[in-house]
């Protein structure tokens, strides 16, 4: 959990690398899942995120004189910098609307999706802590996290084949899990 | 158990598909074992589990973001606040200390303040100027010297005092600051060294390498002092000295005798001698030893006056009509 927001932001703006060390922690990952999903490259994606905090925090006294949540801020930033990821690549930009942001895949092609409900989710958070360490690491970087296999091998001292083989034996003993607690038998028996 | 994976083609196939399912799309694989696996990732994916980010893309990103706003951080402002405070101080201290200094050392001419001694020539009568030439010395002097009231220079030591006022003057502290200080009191009487005219000066400068020395110390210290080297062994190296703004009308350099004379307005009444001689060869060189008269009245009108001082180790002297105040502002006034 974060601490007070207003009183990290104050303190980010100083330059405190403690305050700016938590406040982009809690925001990274939907911000990398938001900017992910509109590039389709986990490197362009990283460089966007790391971007678009930079560009936040730097502009932090105009954020202050507006009365935007600092989420809201952050997305507008965020979508500002894909379109000039874009513009760099000399590619027309998609456009993206906020009320993406939080239903990033289409839940019509997902049926798992339907079932899920915020106790699904602690049944699956459960069931990753049967996990072996690292298998669980290699899953909430690789696949919750979205980071590409670079990244989570650096993240974990490990090769990247390691990695490979780690986040396949991870879903198999997942799917394992699952099966045995009914949450996916009827969804994946195709 | 679970099963173990049989060829590393499916892990690098499975890690292709999740780098789209991350990037937002769906993906498909043929391979059913591929498909479930994909599927219980995309579930993981709903299901919205929050996961902090890799220390190092955080550090990484914090360092990026701290050397993107160093002006901003708090100590670097701090450290300019302090430095323009210190700065500003510093401004005040020296504009007030600059205040405070003697306006001498505030002058341009940088000629150390060590006047010497004053030698004052009493010329014969008959160039005794007329009312309208002391003025014409007035404003003369007026435009190459400033004002001397302005400077308190009590190394200059006039003829006219009185040698127990002198010994007082050479005891003060100013005085004794300064380097070599040599004080020499010179009256001449009018028959004992007739001077024609400021002209002659000039030849009997040139010629004659006379010194005429008081009876006070430092003269005998000149008088006492090691001989020197040959004059031919002395490289000559002089300063010149002269008057701000003017242009000699003659300048005269004997190099034997490290002597260079020149003259400001030849051969009217205005007519100024300056004689530098370099102090090695004044040693050298024959002193009178005739007794010197001093002028207990100070200057006198039409009477040619003498003033010495010793600058960058010369002896220079300031020689003609003007009153011996003003031949001191001359003397003062003299520029490298």
């Amino acid at each position: 959990m974060m601490r007070d927001e207003d009183l990290l932001i104050n303190q980010a703006q100083t330059g405190d690398r403690n305050a700016l060390n938590e406040l982009i922690s809690f925001f990274w990952h939907s911000v990398y899942r938001f900017i992910s999903y509109r590039t389709g490259n986990p490197e362009d994606a990283k460089e966007i995120t790391q971007e678009t905090f930079i560009k936040v925090f730097l502009a932090l006294p105009n954020y202050q004189k507006t009365d935007a949540t600092f989420k809201t801020y952050l997305n507008r930033i965020a979508l500002n910098s894909i379109t000039d990821f874009w513009r760099k690549k000399g590619r027309i930009p998609m456009v993206v609307e906020l009320a993406e942001y939080h239903q990033p895949l289409a839940e019509a092609d997902q049926p798992e999706a339907q079932v899920l409900n915020r106790e699904m989710s602690e049944a699956i958070a459960g069931l990753l802590k049967e996990l072996p360490a690292d298998q669980r690491r290699t899953v909430e970087l690789r696949i919750m996290a979205g980071l590409p296999v670079k990244d989570t091998a650096i993240a974990m001292g490990k090769s990247d084949a390691a990695i490979k083989m780690l986040q396949q034996r991870a879903m198999k003993n997942l799917r394992i899990l699952l099966q045995a607690r009914g949450i996916v038998e009827n969804h994946t028996g195709r | 158990m679970p099963e173990s994976i049989s060829t590393s083609k499916e892990a690098e196939e499975f890690s292709l598909l999740l780098d789209k399912l991350n990037s937002g799309t769906i993906p498909e694989s043929d391979n059913e074992e591929t498909a479930e696996l994909l599927a219980v990732a995309a579930l993981l994916k709903k299901a919205e589990i929050s996961v902090p980010p890799p220390q190092h893309i955080v550090d990484q990103t914090v360092d990026k973001i701290i050397r993107a706003m160093p002006a901003r951080r708090p100590s670097r402002s701090k450290t300019w606040l302090y430095s323009g405070v210190v700065g500003t101080a510093a401004s005040v201290l020296l504009i007030i200390s600059l205040n405070f200094i003697s306006p001498w050392t505030q002058k341009p001419s940088l000629i150390p303040p060590p006047v010497i001694g004053t030698n004052q020539v009493t010329a014969p009568d008959q160039n005794a100027p007329s009312e309208k030439f002391n003025a014409t010395q007035q404003t003369l002097v007026s435009q190459a010297v400033p004002d001397p009231s302005a400077h308190k220079q009590p190394s200059v030591i006039p003829s006219n005092v009185s040698p127990a006022d002198e010994s007082k003057i050479s005891s003060n502290k100013e005085i004794a600051s300064v380097p070599p200080l040599v004080t020499s009191t010179h009256t001449q009487l009018p028959g004992e060294l007739p001077l024609p005219s400021n002209s002659a000066v000039l030849d009997h400068a040139m010629k004659e390498q006379a010194v005429t020395t008081g009876d006070t110390k430092p003269a005998r210290k000149w008088a006492s002092s090691p001989p020197a080297k040959s004059p031919k062994s002395i490289p000559f190296v002089q300063t010149v000295l002269s008057l701000p703004g003017l242009v000699p009308d003659s300048t005269a350099i004997n190099k034997e005798s490290g002597t260079i004379v020149q003259v400001y307005y030849k051969g009217t009444p205005q007519e100024i001698i300056i004689t530098q001689r370099l102090l090695n060869n004044l040693s050298t060189t024959p002193t009178s030893n005739t007794p010197h008269q001093i002028d207990e009245n100070g200057e006198k009108p039409g009477t040619s006056n003498k003033v010495t001082a010793k600058i960058f180790g010369q002896e220079v002297s300031v020689e003609g009509l003007q009153t011996k105040q003003d031949l001191l502002k001359l003397l003062q006034s003299l520029v490298p």
